[in-house]
């Protein structure tokens, strides 16, 4: 089968399965998901490996436009007002999550260098798919605001503990050999930097451009020409550099936010048009998860997916109680928070490329266990809005509304 | 509902405005920091002369076979070693390439010889300076960060290998000992144990080392080492005509204990009867695992009559039975250690075999000399050379028994208390 003919079919099956599920009270998500899963490799196969393979950009340049939908959370104005208890709740969350799994994997015998990356692996939480939820839902309040802070905040983290382990490891093997040279080093520490302070500056560059552009244009057609230009840009120039495409695109839509007086107008029109691509998203996503996995998970992915677990919503917990916020979000941050995919599967890609020798274990225990976190996620999410009061399912789609 | 309610699309709204200075300076800061990271970037990248690219499995073994490393290898080793040699072999075709242990399940303790060797030429060349005496080079320790090739056999015959990145050597514990291993980012395969360890250009770096709980990559002179302390190669030699190959460091290091390697055969005997030839595995004797300390019991001295033992011989395994003296076979023990053959022969006696470490073997007997004389009397039957031989060994008096080489007729004093004493 060609690529257009796989692309065709992905959207209007998800859409069958996107009407199914919202009968079961199932969010979209989830039904993209399970589409993708049903089309994809794992069951019939309509879309090859080949396809995916292909059809990958677009799974990028989805990833690169949620993280700017995510990035526009960031604002001076509100950070000020929520950015200590997000960062606080964040920071208590990964935390807890990433000495979790790293302890238990240790504990049952794997090498520190797998445990350590599992273990910043683990600190994810799938941004879009959540992401997806809170919109499927129009949710909004205060914790739909703190929850998409701690989404945006926790995927940075994890880009960077995941770059401390692997410096780590790198310095380690170094050290073990004896050949400690300068240049060393600095190919072990430079990822790390680079992918984050490079990658702003990207984000920023592009962000700024697309600010000042922006009030050039005024036609909605212009303005989504510009957007999805810029973020394209941002994606492509990322992975040409060497950069974190996610941190980047999350920099240009924090940047558009807080510079550009119309920056309002553009993340409309964006939401307005991107729901095919994010069909195809998740369906490439779901096409991705590798149902074969699940049996190998072992003992192994086992201790990974009840440590993350336990510490996604232990973590959550503990630090909502301490930080005094409402009750709402000690109940049900973690719930909203466990869902996993994009970020992570980039990370084991990383992996095997840096870590080959690692990989086949990371690999494994990763895509086996987002499987079970990026159905079970979106579920669990959907039920924390549901019963924060923060979802109103019922009104009108909100771009409607909004036109 | 409004506009305000959509968090993402609230983030958007209206922001006030920073100074454009400020904004200009940051992107200038900002397009420096892009520079600057290119640049280093590409300075890193060009410096990087540690690693080499990965290579695939199937591309290192086309190098190997291309620079024909391996085939020296093979052809090394069987120039070198000798009686293991026909162990080895060269496959090319890629999908089965690699080092081939050839009698299966005994890639571990041939391994063993095989680095034995390579390590005890390494040791040579390092002393007499010699870079050119043997084709195949044993790499110089590698303490760099370098993939390292790892060949070996599983039990079930097929060729194992894996491709490890490997970040040069540190002290291990290794069931006890503390051995020089290299640092690889991931344990190796069980089944790995014994393999050979190669670097991309075929070099041979050491072996995968059974260690207890675990299988390590140690360096060939950490090889050498453990070989040496763990002593030479035990023989154990048995009524059935059958001598095996008790390696223990083999079974110490390299989790051999599921077989033996066959180390002789006896002419006639119940081994040779059966079929059973030098460089055949044993997988099972009486039904224990051939490296199994009851099957060794099995093998040494015993009444029993007869013994069932797995066979393996290249891919094909059969279940033999050895069956000790039935009624007319060619051979027999007899005193001294001394075996003769049955069958009349018109030169003299024919000795078929002498026990190790018996009597006759300590006086210098070997099998093929011809029994001439016991005592005053002359042989000339296997019944005489039984029945002579056997008073001769009860005897408390030592008897001269008179052989005939191919350099001429010698004599043996054998037996008797005064000899037990002497020897004690």
């Amino acid at each position: 089968m060609n690529e257009l003919t796989s692309l065709g079919l992905i959207l209007l099956f998800a859409l069958l399965v996107g009407h199914l599920v919202k009968v079961a009270r199932i969010p979209e998500v989830t039904g993209y998901l399970i589409a993708g899963m049903l089309v994809g490799p794992s069951v019939l196969g309509w879309v090859t490996e080949d396809n995916l393979q292909s059809l990958h950009v677009f799974s990028e340049v989805g990833l690169g436009l949620i993280l700017f939908s995510i990035g526009g959370a960031f604002e001076f104005v509100r950070m000020r007002r929520i950015g200590r208890q997000v960062l606080a709740l964040t920071l208590a969350e990964s935390g807890c999550t990433a000495v979790l799994v790293a302890g238990g994997l240790f504990a049952i015998g794997q090498p520190w260098q797998v445990a350590l990356l599992l273990g910043a692996i683990s600190v994810e939480t799938g941004a879009a798919s959540t992401l997806m939820v809170i919109r499927e839902n129009n949710a909004s309040g205060e914790f739909t605001e703190s929850l998409t802070g701690v989404i945006g905040l926790n995927n940075i983290l994890a880009l960077v503990s995941f770059s401390v382990v692997a410096a780590t490891i790198d310095l380690s093997t170094l050290a073990a050999g004896a050949e400690l040279s300068f240049g060393g080093v600095a190919r072990a520490i430079f990822p790390l930097v680079w992918q984050l302070v490079g990658s702003t500056a990207l984000g920023f560059l592009v962000g700024l451009m697309l600010a000042s552009w922006a009030s050039q244009v005024v036609e909605s057609g212009e303005t989504l020409i510009l957007l999805v230009g810029c973020v394209l840009l941002t994606v492509g120039v990322s992975t040409a550099l060497g950069l974190s495409s996610l941190v980047a695109s999350l920099a240009v839509g924090a940047t558009l936010a807080n510079l550009s007086t119309r920056s309002r107008r553009l993340f409309v029109a964006l939401s307005r048009t991107d729901p095919p691509l994010y069909v195809i998203f998740f369906v490439l996503a779901g096409a991705d998860l590798n149902l074969a996995l699940l049996p190998s998970l072992g003992a192994l992915g086992g201790v990974y997916v009840l440590c993350r677990a336990a510490g996604k919503l232990g973590g959550a917990w503990v630090a909502a109680r301490r930080v005094e916020a409402p009750r709402p979000m000690q109940r049900f941050l973690g719930l909203s928070i466990l869902a996993q995919a994009g970020l992570a599967v980039g990370l084991v890609l990383v992996t095997r490329e840096r870590f080959p020798e690692i990989a086949p274990t990371v690999t494994t225990v990763v895509l086996g266990a987002v499987v079970i976190f990026e159905i079970a996620g979106p579920l669990s999410a959907r039920f924390a809005l549901d019963r924060t009061g923060e979802s109103r399912p019922q009104d009108d789609d909100p771009l409607i509304a909004e036109v | 509902m409004t506009l305000h309610d959509d968090p993402i699309k609230r983030a958007a709204e209206t922001r006030p405005r920073m100074s454009r200075r400020y904004i200009a300076s940051l992107a200038g800061f900002a397009v420096v920091v892009l520079v600057v990271g290119v640049l280093v970037r590409r300075w890193l990248h060009d410096s990087e002369t540690a690693a080499p690219a990965p290579p695939s499995q199937a591309a290192a073994f086309q190098l190997l076979s291309q620079e024909g490393q391996l085939q020296r290898t093979a052809a090394y080793v069987a120039q070198r070693v000798g009686a293991v040699a026909r162990f080895v072999e060269y496959v090319p075709a890629v999908h089965a390439s690699g080092v081939r242990w050839a009698a299966d399940t005994v890639f571990t303790t041939d391994s063993v010889h095989i680095v034995r060797a390579l390590v005890g030429t390494a040791a040579a060349r390092a002393i007499d300076g010699d870079s050119s005496a043997h084709a195949v080079s044993v790499a110089r320790d590698s303490v760099r960060r370098d993939w390292l090739l790892v060949v070996g056999r599983s039990p079930t015959g097929s060729v194992l290998s894996a491709t490890v990145l490997s970040g040069g050597r540190a002290p291990v514990d290794c069931a006890g000992r503390t051995v020089e291993s290299f640092v690889l980012g991931m344990p190796l395969d069980e089944r790995l144990a014994g393999a050979g360890l190669f670097n991309v250009t075929g070099e041979a770096l050491g072996m995968a080392v059974w260690c207890g709980a675990r299988v390590l990559a140690i360096p060939a002179h950490e090889v050498a080492r453990l070989a040496r302390e763990s002593g030479p190669a035990a023989p154990i030699a048995s009524p059935f005509g059958l001598g095996v190959r008790d390696d223990s460091l083999a079974h110490a290091y390299l989790g051999g204990d599921s077989a033996v390697l066959v180390d002789h055969v006896r002419r006639g005997s119940a081994a040779d009867r059966a079929g059973l030839r030098v460089g055949d595995a044993l997988l099972a004797i009486a039904g224990a695992p051939a490296g199994s300390a009851r099957a060794r019991a099995t093998l040494g001295p015993s009444l029993a009559e007869s013994l069932v033992v797995t066979r393996r011989r290249g891919a094909a395994v059969a279940r033999v039975t050895l069956s000790r003296s039935p009624l007319g076979a060619s051979e027999r023990e007899t005193g001294f250690g001394i075996g003769v053959t049955q069958a009349a022969a018109p030169s003299g006696i024919e000795v078929t075999d002498v026990r190790r470490d018996s009597p006759a073997a300590r006086a210098g007997l070997r099998a093929g000399d011809l029994l001439v004389r016991v005592g005053e009397t002359p042989v000339t039957s296997p019944a005489d050379a039984d029945r002579l031989l056997a008073e001769a060994s009860a005897s408390r008096r030592p008897t001269l028994v008179v052989f005939e080489r191919d350099d001429g007729e010698h004599g043996v004093l054998l037996g008797g208390a005064a000899a037990a004493e002497a020897a004690r």
